[in-house]
């Protein structure tokens, strides 16, 4: 038999002929057992293919469902919003920025210059929601467009409050959630691009993303290139929907202030480096997460992703001081009791290098 | 000849329907039981497809998560697995193509908890012709991956697989023999002996 006619025997084991084809390729397998001798073969491969394991490490379906749900929280926050073309927001962002940074720098700074600075301090709405933001990125110039349409129509009065705390570039910020906060607040050029995403999460998909595109691209861009690239491939990258990776990589930010660990986690999840000081500052906050971690899975999966990070940091530049704080965390790992992952952590460890 | 004989997919259910109405209006907690009924299944696909947990994790929340947001495009009353797993099929085989993926490298081989009911023949296959067709199935193109899992572990039918991976039934057909063509080449040497030994019931 030819390989094409092979083909339809393949065809006939998942009974996608056409009755008439399937008769005759029936009628061919009860004289040719060669042919017969085949099909086994490919009905076997089906078999021996669907008892392979597709297990997760233990624990992970337990708190699967926990981890979906701010997304989808975040999702459906954004449900009204729906019917709004993208681009409405970035607009709406950029006239409330040109109407608001005159008066606020008038009134806070004389001395111009710190423009950028300033502007998306002044419009932030209301301190405690602003705070993990703070956090995340002192210096970062732009503003975040969605609670500030939100909020500030109706909020001038409060609106001036945070202004002196939160415009001075080097402040700290006040109070971090928690470790995995202060740590972000550490290092704010290694963070993951949320603020961003979440601007391309509010304009929601259907209507042109590309608009908030541009807005995520600017504020990434003014903090670094990498992550932005890698951002902006991925939405492209995507199927069906259009700009949808948002929900992936960056939280919904009603969602940030009532999550906190999973929104920490999925935040560093989301992180993708693109060179080994940026793994190593990835597996840093990964040992940081699970340290300030109550919640053992999440703790056990964030000191898992600090050594594959560690581990990602060495392949990429190969250095011994990278190679050994990979090989102490793996150790470190092996000797916890509460370590749920050791097989998956050894096979790290036995397979560390792979072509570049 | 042995026609692949497992159970077809399994009915919604009106306990299913149910929740997914009430998920389709707004209801969180209805549809995170119904995320909790079929995340095994949908992880399974993508980590077939993509063969790494992390990446696995992402596209299977990511599934869930589109599944949530286009739910009043879902038909009540069809089976919801096989939709949600087609979406994250798409997000897998997407992934696998992207280029970050393959900046990424090979993916690890499949975790290592063992399966709890490896099946008939899986129970006579040892250890070692497990291990060659996994990496025969890592070996694959991932469109030709994609269309093996979604048909070989989710029974799809070609119409189904055609519609998740955006290619036609006729593309379907072609690499999923070639797929099989390949895998049966790779796993002859083992697949003699089990089948036999199958046949032989010991």
């Amino acid at each position: 038999m030819s390989g094409h006619e092979r083909e339809r025997l393949s065809a006939y084991l998942d009974r996608e002929l056409p009755p008439s084809e399937q008769a005759a390729v029936e009628a061919h397998l009860a004289a040719c057992p060669e042919c017969a001798a085949f099909l086994a073969g490919l009905a076997a491969v089906d078999e021996a293919a669907a008892s392979l394991p597709a297990e997760a490490p233990e624990g992970y379906f337990e708190t699967f469902p926990a981890r979906v749900r701010p997304r989808l929280e975040a999702r459906k926050s954004a449900f009204p919003a729906r019917r709004v073309p993208a681009w409405t927001w970035a607009a709406a962002a950029a006239l409330l920025l040109a109407v608001v940074t005159p008066l606020t720098l008038r009134q806070l700074r004389p001395s111009s210059g710190a423009a950028p600075s300033t502007a998306p301090a002044a419009i932030q709405p209301a301190p405690a929601k602003v705070e993990p933001m703070a956090a995340d990125e002192p210096r970062r110039p732009e503003p975040t467009p969605t609670p500030t349409v939100h909020t500030d129509r109706t909020a001038s009065p409060e609106k001036r409050g945070p202004v002196p705390n939160a415009a001075p570039a080097v402040a700290p910020p006040a109070a971090p959630q928690d470790k995995a906060e202060a740590a972000f607040a550490r290092e704010p050029e290694l963070l993951p691009p949320a603020p961003a995403q979440a601007v391309v999460a509010r304009a929601d998909t259907e209507t042109a993303p590309a608009a908030a595109g541009n807005v995520a691209a600017e504020g990434l861009t003014a903090r670094g290139g990498d992550r932005l690239r890698v951002a902006t491939a991925e939405s492209a990258a995507e199927p069906e929907a259009s700009a949808p990776s948002a929900g992936k990589a960056g939280p919904g930010l009603g969602a940030a202030a009532a999550r906190e660990p999973e929104d920490a986690f999925r935040r560093l999840a989301a992180v993708r480096p693109g060179s080994a000081v940026e793994w190593r500052l990835l597996r840093d906050r990964w040992n940081a997460l699970a340290a300030g971690e109550p919640d053992r899975l999440r703790a056990d999966e964030a000191r898992v992703r600090a050594i594959m990070a560690g581990r990602e940091a060495w392949l990429a530049r190969g250095g011994a001081d990278d190679e050994a704080a990979f090989r102490r965390d793996v150790a470190a790992y092996l000797q916890r009791e509460d370590a749920l992952q050791k097989p998956r952590v050894e096979r790290l460890l036995a397979e560390p290098r792979r072509a570049p | 000849m042995s026609h692949s004989a497992r159970p077809p997919q399994a009915d919604p259910g009106p306990d299913e329907t149910f929740l997914l109405a009430r998920a389709r209006q707004g209801d969180l907690s209805a549809f995170e039981e119904v995320v909790r009924r079929h995340q095994r299944r949908v992880y399974g696909v993508a980590l077939r497809i993509v063969r790494a947990h992390d990446v696995a994790d992402d596209v299977a929340q990511e599934a869930f998560v589109r599944a949530w947001r286009s739910l009043d495009r879902f038909e009540l009353g069809r089976p919801f697995g096989p939709w949600v797993c087609r979406i994250a099929a798409n997000l897998a085989v997407n992934h696998v193509r992207s280029p970050r993926a393959r900046e990424e490298g090979l993916p690890e081989g499949h975790a290592e908890t063992p399966s709890a009911d490896p099946g008939p023949l899986g129970a006579v296959l040892d250890a070692e012709a497990k291990r060659v067709l996994d990496e025969a199935v890592a070996g694959l193109t991932p469109e030709q991956r994609a269309v093996f899992v979604l048909r070989a572990v989710e029974e799809m039918s070609y119409e189904e697989i055609a519609g998740a991976l955006g290619i036609s039934p006729g593309t379907v057909m072609s690499r999923l023999f070639r797929a099989r063509e390949r895998l049966a080449k790779t796993l002859a040497p083992y697949l003699g002996v089990a089948v036999r030994r199958k046949a032989g019931g010991s």
